[in-house]
């Protein structure tokens, strides 16, 4: 008999499962056979009671629904106000001068570094949680757009201008649709920082609902099942929120016939 | 001197050797001619010799040279619908379908915009492309890609088409045919081209007359005119005659 396996194309797919599953199997032997007596070792078991207790409740979508609520009001503000940014920054050379170097020394600024000042100036609510988020979904918003507008290809500036077109016409009609990959590139980007600024936002400005909120309560009582339940609900959210950003992208990509990544 | 049709008179172009240097490059000097309307000018050179440069200054697109560029009699001044161009590079924007884009041309007409869309589409048949009209630039091939662009240069009805290379990164299949094509456009148009290009065998196919350049500084060497009925038959004792002429200046300049 041969030893060799043939690897069809569907059990290759799910080759990215092996890793987990023999984790989790690792876990459950360690739990059960008492490799740890450690109270902060809880079973696979437990994790799936707590996680079947917390989404029938009511407290949990509550938290989600704060947590979600908070990071979009974030990402729009934050991507609103990076596209206006953005595009004066890349549209006027005036602006530039003025303004370019010192959003270029406030971007450098680490954004956790900022949760001091917002805490002081907004206190520890959801205020000053949407600020921070905002400011995480400003950045790659303007740094894209402006670079985007400022990449647009001279040879398609030459065309605008030899059809006559206006200032005007010509961003409209030429600079915003040719910057527009970098510029959705921005808002993916924004998109999945909010996210993880909501959950820095929720666990250091700590008050109110969300799911940064739940994680703490399990980590202050102890509770691993509720850590760990959290943890997977952060990341199936955080990859729920780039699966979408990744279907516009292609479907845009696939508009200006560039290759998906 | 002509009144109308397109006049150049004493074109010189500089360009300063290096930014921000004083010593200063002659790319054009003292280029002197006069095309009648409706006439196709063939201008072949080696590269460096400013054919490209020249016609950047009769699109409008470089306003900094001494001399006179006069369009029925009067100055340009800046770009100007009634001058059209095609790009070697086909320049189509990569967002808009063939239709969108040879509407480009008509973004600032003064026509309806039923009748901007006629326009478009007789455009397009013109160059055979009716079956691809919703295509996107990445969809079609490059030969395809430069009929559109062809189509968007024409749809203005210009009195003067600027062809800068247009078929240069052709293969020589597609090329043999665009020519072809371009020459039929030519006959039934009725306007002025100017088809810059470093194939001297395109150059003697289209052209009424052919005008060879040299480089440092660019200057004109010789005009010769192609006295041959269209469409040209490239087998034919004359043809060859003609451009083994034209040849021969490059043979020398080497």
């Amino acid at each position: 008999m041969s030893a060799v396996i043939a690897v069809s194309p569907g059990s290759r797919r799910y080759r990215g499962w092996v890793l987990p599953i023999a984790a989790i199997a690792i876990w459950w032997l360690a739990s059960h056979q008492g490799w740890s007596q450690s109270g902060l070792l809880v079973s696979p078991e437990k994790v799936a009671v707590t996680a079947w207790e917390q989404i029938t409740s009511d407290k949990f979508w509550r938290a989600i629904c704060a947590s979600l609520t908070r990071n979009l009001s974030g990402f729009f503000i934050g991507t609103s106000l990076g596209l206006v940014l953005g595009c004066l920054l890349g549209l006027s050379r005036h602006f530039e001068r003025l303004v370019g170097p010192s959003f270029n020394t406030f971007k450098q600024i680490s954004l956790f570094a900022w949760i001091p000042l917002i805490s002081v100036w907004f206190g520890l609510g959801d205020v000053a949680k949407v600020a921070f988020l905002s400011l995480a979904a400003l950045v790659p918003v303007v740094v894209n757009t402006c670079d985007g507008l400022r990449s647009v290809p001279p040879n398609l500036l030459e065309v605008a201008r030899v059809y006559g077109f206006s200032r005007w016409q010509t961003i409209i009609g030429v600079m915003l649709p040719a910057a527009l990959p970098s510029i959705f590139t921005g808002l993916y980007l924004a998109l999945v920082y909010s996210w993880l600024a909501t959950i820095g936002a929720e666990y250091l400005l700590v008050s109110g609902e969300g799911i940064g909120n739940t994680l703490i309560d399990g980590s202050e009582h102890f509770m691993m099942d509720l850590v760990l339940f959290a943890m997977v609900v952060i990341g199936l959210v955080g990859w729920s929120l780039n699966a979408l950003a990744r279907v516009c992208e292609r479907r845009m990509q696939r508009l200006y016939g560039i290759a998906p990544r | 001197m002509l009144n109308n049709g397109l006049t150049l008179e004493n074109i010189s172009k500089r360009f300063a050797s290096r930014p921000g240097s004083t010593t200063q490059l002659q790319v054009l000097d003292n280029i002197q001619l006069d095309i009648a309307p409706g006439e196709f000018i063939s201008i072949v050179g080696a590269s460096g010799c400013g054919k490209s440069t020249l016609l950047r200054l009769i699109l409008g697109l470089d306003e900094e040279y001494d001399g006179r560029i006069l369009i029925n009699g009067k100055p340009i001044a800046g770009t100007g619908l009634e001058r059209g161009i095609v790009f070697q590079d086909h320049r189509l924007f990569p967002w808009l379908n063939v239709e969108q884009n040879v509407a480009v041309g008509l973004k600032n007409s003064a026509l309806s915009s039923a009748e901007k869309r006629d326009t478009v589409r007789e455009h397009i048949e013109l160059v055979g492309l009716q079956d691809f009209i919703d295509a996107y630039p990445h969809q079609i091939s490059g030969g395809m890609a430069q009929r559109v662009a062809i189509a968007r240069g024409l749809v203005n009805r210009p009195s003067v088409l600027l062809l800068d290379e247009p078929l240069g990164a052709l293969d020589a299949l597609t090329r043999a045919r665009l020519q072809g094509e371009l020459q039929n456009i030519w006959a039934k148009e009725k306007i002025t081209m100017i088809l810059v290009t470093h194939d001297v065998d395109e150059a003697v196919f289209l052209g009424d007359r052919v005008v060879v350049m040299q480089p440092n500084p660019g200057r004109i060497r010789r005009i010769l005119d192609v006295d041959l009925p269209r469409p040209r038959n490239r087998s034919d004792s004359r043809f060859i005659a003609l451009r083994d002429d034209v040849l021969s200046d490059f043979a020398e300049l080497h």
